[in-house]
């Protein structure tokens, strides 16, 4: 050990010089200062720091009692060793509790080298873990102060007992009390989004049951206000050697502000590719079916203006010219209808009573629902009515409720049947009838598509599903199709909340 | 063979949707070739039944005047079937599409069928008719040779 600073309280200039003696046999290296009164020492222990006390008992106007609380005073723990040629029982074991570390008698001098190694290397290691405590202290107040300040929610969770410690920012985040509502496994289960459970379920024991370090997974959390976030959480495993994970530590971001930008972009991707398949299929619309009548009128009139043809033909083909006028006058005033429920902006939204449309549709189509005796079934218990625009509502409930009849099988009598259904952010509405059916395989593209006609037996000019999808994607809703050739066709449409 | 062989020995077939087309093709066509054939079919899911049954079992040179626009059945459709039939078959049919459509992508699409030699804006005249067998007459001379 590098040389030993050691203050020795002794009055007795011989008995220093034995003590110096004997450390210096020991092979110490150490610097001696000798304070023999209290003045000196209390002036040394001012002056300068040592790493061990000698002090003999008796001393000229005070003893090792007043020594050692003198060095208590100070706040120092400098070890402190009596030397002394004799003590009572009673005053060593009063020393020992006032914090000295230990004695040696005079006549065993020889103790005392050893015995200073062990003091200084006990405080040396008392010190470190004054050190470590005081860091950890440190630490743990950062580290509170993270864990509830952090815009990340942080957990702690025991995966043995699926006990789960949350951060403040939980509920900041989410809306529920952290104390009462988010404290084990089963809590976290239930705040996720239904339609994610168990996705997130499964791959959080996956990860458990792997010899993963982290697991990460992004899902939706149902606020306590019934609204979506969406999180990534990103998470350390903690393992025994064994790789059986016991705890994890880990943050739930709200990402929800991202999604919906990142939505919002997808959406106005969707709608440009909408818009742009739209623009396509009028093209080709103008490029069929708007030409087509005015390539008949181009054919009449030429065999019109001939007149080898005999008259009965000529009238013939001046009939033909008529009707294909009128037919160019159709395309025209659909194709007029179609794209102006596009412009229309501004519709009244009104309270919409599912019932009193059903209605409606059915005393307008009276005819057809007795000549084919139609079945129109309708469940509008979970949602009866719904803010909308009810000419638009109208408008899809007759094409859908039409189209059972119109593609009805022969041998079967059309049943048409409506439902309705809550979400969390809107309603659904499943529209299913018993009729013809279409290939999906080989139309699905289409279905919706402008003069998409699917039977060649019956008359249809491809218009009405076009404007029904257009109708409910004005509405901010979606339309989809399913169906099976012979067995009917269910459409599915979802209309969300209105945002006023 | 010259143009008024291909004329003699062809029977004309029509496919069309649209009644108006369909009759006055017929017309004009029975005005100009009036020793002609001419079989019309509405709806191009029978005129497959025709091609694969009938026609099948007793072919004869045919030009085959296809329309485009079709519910069900698409001409292209038709096409894709008529394909599939055996060699000795489908070598006497000629195919003209008679489209009312003046997009380009369908005019580039029907030169990809070897069945097809022509294709026709509507309305069809008697004029675009010849100059289109014509031609095919020419191409097919000038490969021979």
């Amino acid at each position: 050990m590098d040389n030993i600073k050691i203050l020795m309280l002794e009055d007795d200039a011989d008995d220093a010089d034995i003590i110096r003696t004997h450390l210096q046999e020991a092979g110490f290296n150490f610097n001696a200062t000798v304070v023999p009164t209290r003045k000196d020492y209390i002036k040394a222990l001012e002056e300068s720091v040592y790493d061990v006390i000698l002090c003999d008992h008796y001393l000229n106007e005070f003893n090792s009692s007043d020594a050692i609380k003198i060095r208590n005073e100070k706040n120092l723990s400098t070890p402190f060793l009596l030397v002394s040629g004799a003590v009572s029982d009673a005053s060593a074991i009063n020393l020992i509790n006032n914090g000295a570390n230990d004695y040696v008698l005079k006549d065993k001098l020889h103790r005392l080298p050893r015995a200073i190694m062990q003091a200084i290397e006990k405080e040396k290691i008392h010190r470190e873990k004054i050190i470590t405590e005081q860091e950890l202290i440190k630490n743990n107040a950062w580290l509170k102060l993270l864990f509830n300040s952090s815009s990340e929610v942080l957990f702690d969770l025991d995966i043995v007992t699926g006990q789960v410690k949350m951060s403040d920012g939980y509920k900041i985040n989410f809306g529920y009390d952290v104390e009462e509502n988010m404290t084990s496994l089963n809590d976290w289960r239930a705040h996720i989004h239904e339609e994610d459970q168990e996705a997130v379920w499964n791959d959080y024991q996956r990860s458990v049951a792997s010899q993963d370090p982290e697991w990460k997974y992004t899902y939706r959390i149902l606020r306590a206000d019934n609204s979506i976030a969406y999180v990534i959480s990103r998470a350390i495993t903690m393992r025994h050697n064994d790789g059986r994970a016991y705890r994890m530590l880990g943050s739930l971001k709200d990402i929800t502000n991202q999604k919906s930008l990142e939505q919002e972009r997808e959406k106005i991707i969707y709608e440009v590719l909408e818009r742009n398949k739209e623009l396509e299929q009028f093209s080709y619309m103008v490029s069929h079916n708007l030409r087509s009548p005015v390539s008949n009128i181009m054919a009449l009139s030429e065999a019109l203006g001939d007149e080898s043809y005999p008259e009965e033909l000529r009238k013939e083909f001046l009939n033909q010219l008529n009707n294909s006028v009128s037919r160019l006058d159709d395309v025209i005033k659909d194709l007029y209808n179609a794209l102006q429920i596009r412009h229309n902006t501004g519709e009244i939204k009104e309270v919409v009573c599912f019932d009193d449309i059903v209605k409606d549709v059915k005393t307008n189509i009276k005819d057809l629902i007795e000549k084919y005796k139609v079945l129109i079934e309708t469940d509008f218990d979970e949602a009866d009515r719904f803010m909308s625009v009810k000419t638009y509502i109208y408008s899809v409930f007759f094409t859908l409720i039409s189209n059972g009849i119109k593609y009805r099988q022969p041998d079967r009598e059309p049943v048409i049947s409506l439902k309705s259904y809550k979400t969390i952010d809107g309603l659904r509405l499943i529209i299913s009838d018993n009729g013809l059916g279409v290939d999906l395989k080989k139309n699905r593209n289409d279905i919706f598509g402008l003069y998409k006609r699917f039977h060649h037996h019956i008359e249809g000019k491809g218009l009405n599903l076009f404007i029904a999808k257009t109708q409910i994607e004005k509405l901010g809703g979606t339309i989809d199709i399913e169906s099976e050739v012979n067995r009917g066709t269910t459409f599915k449409i979802f209309l969300p909340f209105v945002n006023c | 063979m010259s143009l008024s062989e291909i004329l003699e020995e062809k029977q004309f077939i029509i496919i069309d949707d649209d009644e108006t087309t369909l009759f006055y093709t017929n017309a004009v066509i029975k005005k100009f070739f009036y020793y002609k054939d001419v079989i019309s079919f509405k709806n191009p899911g029978k005129a497959i039944e025709f091609f694969e049954t009938t026609f099948s079992r007793n072919p004869s040179p045919m030009v085959v005047l296809l329309d485009i626009n079709m519910p069900e059945f698409s001409g292209w459709d038709v096409l894709d079937r008529l394909q599939v039939l055996p060699i000795d078959i489908k070598e006497k049919l000629s195919v003209i599409m008679v489209s009312s459509s003046i997009d380009t992508r369908d005019k580039i699409k029907a030169t990809e069928y070897a069945l097809v030699i022509g294709y026709i804006e509507k309305p069809l005249s008697i004029k675009k008719l010849k100059d289109l067998i014509e031609l095919g007459q020419s191409t097919t001379s000038r490969s021979n040779g």
